[in-house]
């Protein structure tokens, strides 16, 4: 935990502590006058910026209770501080407090108003803090501090329920401060000022029985309630002060020793007063604010965004030079492992060159050489050749002496392979410039595999004149023969003539010529190897 | 100090001239200022380390993966070392006679020129033309190895007039004797003149073929003798 510093202010002056690993120390009085607050400054400007804690004890400290409608979020907050602002107009220390809701009726929202009321106390030693730039980080109310203590007292205690209505009395710098609790949540407080000479111990119950006809004129307290109070004092007044305390029908009183108070607290020693306690509340738990500072605490502020800096760079150096360090680990393996590869490789080349030395110098790569083969034997043995074709085809023609080819159109089929029309590559078309084409597939070469070839064959069948049966009987055996080929599928393109029954026929007979034309057919061929 | 002073919201002169204040940090920077150059110099000074660390790292890892990709290659290479004897002196001779036959090195036209007029006078076939259309690489269809090289073609597209098939035939089969190449298709016709005179051509062909060489990537294309 950081250091930081504390101050309580009374209306008579202003104690100094110093809190550091949750003890206070150096603790330095500056009463209220202007030599009080020049030492003050000196003060501040001796323990340099540590962030600054006030807790104002003050006699002008209100308390009123409201019913305001439930209102939720930004809405809501402006309706109480608008309340605020006209319930408590002259001072800026104002703070609204929401303690619940109503049971009854429309369940409005239970507000306690409570305010510093006059800021004129507070103002020099702000101003002086601001003079120095101490990082202001609160402005805090030893009442509302005092609900803490009585809760930690009551932990402390045990589990037993907590009373409804609570009074705590502590002795503070300020006087005799009766702080009441209904509930748990803070309704009232006074700050009584003891008489001249007068003993503390022969006000508390008078004090006490005064507050609580307050307490029942106000309503807070019914006539039949009980009111627990509570009691800090030092060791030594314990047993004189449980004497004059006594209980009546409607208050219970409990005299604790402040040990018990400072024990709950984790505290090293016994404070005398109260004040110490609250402070200590404050510097363990540093809860926010319990009054708006309206630009005072700029230089807390700063004094955060610095602490965030220092501590960015702070962490951000140490996860970098982590992650640095264990980048340049890494880095010295991989050397490592890349260093002991290249010997490998080289042991392993010395022998490949140890064994290579036998061999006559190679005319390129082997890989090269055994590429090429192999490309050329797929050329050689897979790739279109229109020789195969040709050769089935005339061995069928040797067999069927009455048909004579009249033309052929071979040619090796190609998946995806560009049209005739898009390459303008149409056999015969010689002229025009050349023009570059996209890349072929070697599937047209025959690698990896054999590609299918075609054959467009057209033919005519040389018999009689008008012998129409005897033309067909010819084009079919030999089709039929050429089906018979392996791997060959025939599929007749163009018929002598069309008998089919869905189409027109015409015709002539006894006409010289006239069956030329009807003795021509053409098949399509198919081969794949 | 007059950014800090408030203007007058009733005065439209104040208004129209009204600055906006800085904000509190701005005004008070020099509080902060040894925070931030504390935060700004550890922040160049750690990124830069932490990158150029990161680079570095990179760097020998990628070195490392060369190194590893190498030493398995010669490793390999050692390991077959026998087969790779006997690999050459299998495909050796067979490389040299492709070579020879420019399969594989830069295309040479020239060569297909003079072995297309070569056959044509020892077959005594009727006059023929071509035509040859740029060089392309192929894009090969499937896993197949071509070491350093990469598979070109040249289109030839050949119009011959035949007195008998078997001049085409013979053609084609004598000029695959002088390089590599397959037929893309071909297509005979019988003329119509066929009767008219006793060497008047009977037959005309068009035939497409490709022109086949293995060329390195980075080898130039020329069409002079190699």
């Amino acid at each position: 935990m950081l250091p930081k510093q504390l101050f309580y202010l009374t209306s008579e002056g202003l104690q100094a502590w110093q809190w550091h690993r949750g003890t206070l120390s150096n603790a330095a009085v500056f009463p209220a006058t202007r030599a009080g607050i020049d030492e003050f400054i000196a003060y501040l400007e001796e323990h340099g910026a540590r962030p600054a804690y006030l807790v104002a004890d003050l006699i002008e400290e209100d308390f009123t209770r409201h019913l305001l409608p439930h209102v939720r979020g930004r809405p809501g907050r402006k309706l109480r501080a608008r309340r605020l602002a006209q319930q408590y107009r002259d001072t800026p220390y104002r703070a609204a407090l929401v303690q619940g809701r109503a049971e009854t009726g429309r369940r409005d929202d239970i507000v306690l108003f409570t305010a510093l009321t006059n800021p004129a106390i507070l103002a020099p030693w702000v101003d002086a803090m601001t003079l120095v730039q101490t990082p202001l980080a609160g402005i805090y109310s030893a009442t509302l501090l005092s609900r803490t203590l009585l809760e930690r007292i009551d932990e402390r205690a045990g589990d037993a329920p907590r009373p409804r209505h609570q009074l705590l009395v502590t002795l503070q710098s300020g006087g005799l401060r009766q702080t009441y609790l209904q509930g748990g949540e803070l309704k009232f407080s006074r700050l009584v000022q003891p008489g001249e000479g007068g003993d503390v111990a022969d006000t508390i119950a008078p004090e006490t029985r005064r507050t609580q006809l307050f307490l029942t004129s106000v309503r807070l307290l019914e006539r039949d309630d009980m009111l627990h109070v509570t009691v800090l004092v030092p060791e030594d007044a314990v047993d004189e002060l449980a004497q004059r305390c006594e209980d009546g029908p409607a208050t219970t009183y409990r005299v604790l020793p402040i040990d018990t108070a400072a024990r709950a607290l984790n505290m090293a020693h016994a404070p005398v007063l109260a004040d110490e306690l609250l402070l200590h509340v404050l510097g363990r738990a540093t809860p926010d604010s319990h009054y708006p500072l309206d630009g005072k605490d700029t230089f807390y502020r700063l004094w955060r965004m610095r602490l965030s800096l220092y501590a960015s760079s702070a962490v951000l150096a140490t996860m970098c030079l982590a992650w640095t360090v264990a980048n340049l680990v890494g880095y010295n393996i991989a050397q490592d492992n890349a260093s002991g590869l290249r010997s490998e490789s080289a042991h392993y080349l010395a022998a490949y060159r140890n064994s290579m030395s036998s061999m006559p110098p190679a005319v390129s790569k082997t890989v090269n050489m055994k590429a090429a083969v192999q490309i050329d034997r797929m050329v050689a043995q897979q790739g279109p050749w229109p020789l195969h074709m040709l050769a089935m085809v005339s061995e069928v023609l040797e067999r069927s002496p009455q048909v004579r080819v009249t033309q052929l159109e071979w040619r090796a089929t190609v998946p995806g392979a560009p049209t005739e029309a898009a390459t303008g590559t149409v056999p015969g078309a010689m002229g025009g410039a050349p023009a570059l084409v996209a890349p072929t597939s070697s599937l047209a070469l025959g690698i990896p595999k054999a590609p299918p070839q075609t054959l467009r064959l057209q033919a005519e069948v040389l018999t009689g004149q008008d012998n129409y049966r005897n033309v067909l009987e010819s084009m079919n055996a030999f089709a039929q023969q050429l089906a018979r080929m392996p791997h060959m599928t025939v599929e007749i393109a163009q018929l002598p003539f069309d008998i089919r029954s869905n189409v027109k026929l015409s015709g002539s007979v006894g006409v010289a010529n006239s069956g030329e034309d009807r003795s021509r057919f053409t098949l399509d061929l198919v081969w794949t190897p | 100090m007059d950014a800090m002073t408030p203007a007058n919201p009733a005065n439209p002169a104040s208004r129209a001239g009204a600055r906006v204040p800085l904000p509190y940090w701005v005004r008070h920077f020099a509080l902060i200022r040894p925070a931030a150059i504390t935060f700004a110099v550890t922040a160049a000074v750690t990124v830069a380390a932490v990158v150029t660390s990161y680079w570095k790292l990179y760097e020998a890892r990628q070195q490392e993966l060369r190194a590893q990709g190498t030493r398995d290659a010669e490793r390999r290479r050692f390991v077959h070392v026998e087969g790779e004897k006997q690999d050459i002196r299998i495909y050796q001779p067979l490389y040299v006679e492709l070579r020879r036959r420019g399969f594989v090195g830069t295309e040479n036209r020239l060569e297909w020129v003079e072995a297309i007029r070569q056959i044509q006078e020892a077959r005594h076939l009727l006059p023929l033309t071509y035509q040859i259309e740029p060089q392309q690489p192929y894009r090969l269809a499937g896993p197949v190895a071509t070491g350093d090289y990469q598979l070109r073609g040249s289109r030839m597209q050949v119009h011959m007039d035949l007195l008998h098939e078997m001049d085409l035939i013979n053609f084609l089969v004598d000029l695959r004797q002088r390089g590599v190449f397959t037929v893309q298709e071909c297509s005979i016709k019988r003329t119509a003149s066929a009767a008219n005179a006793p060497l008047a051509p009977a037959l005309s062909a068009d035939c497409t073929l490709n022109w086949l060489t293995l060329t390195t990537t980075a080898a130039p294309r020329h069409q002079g003798t190699p």
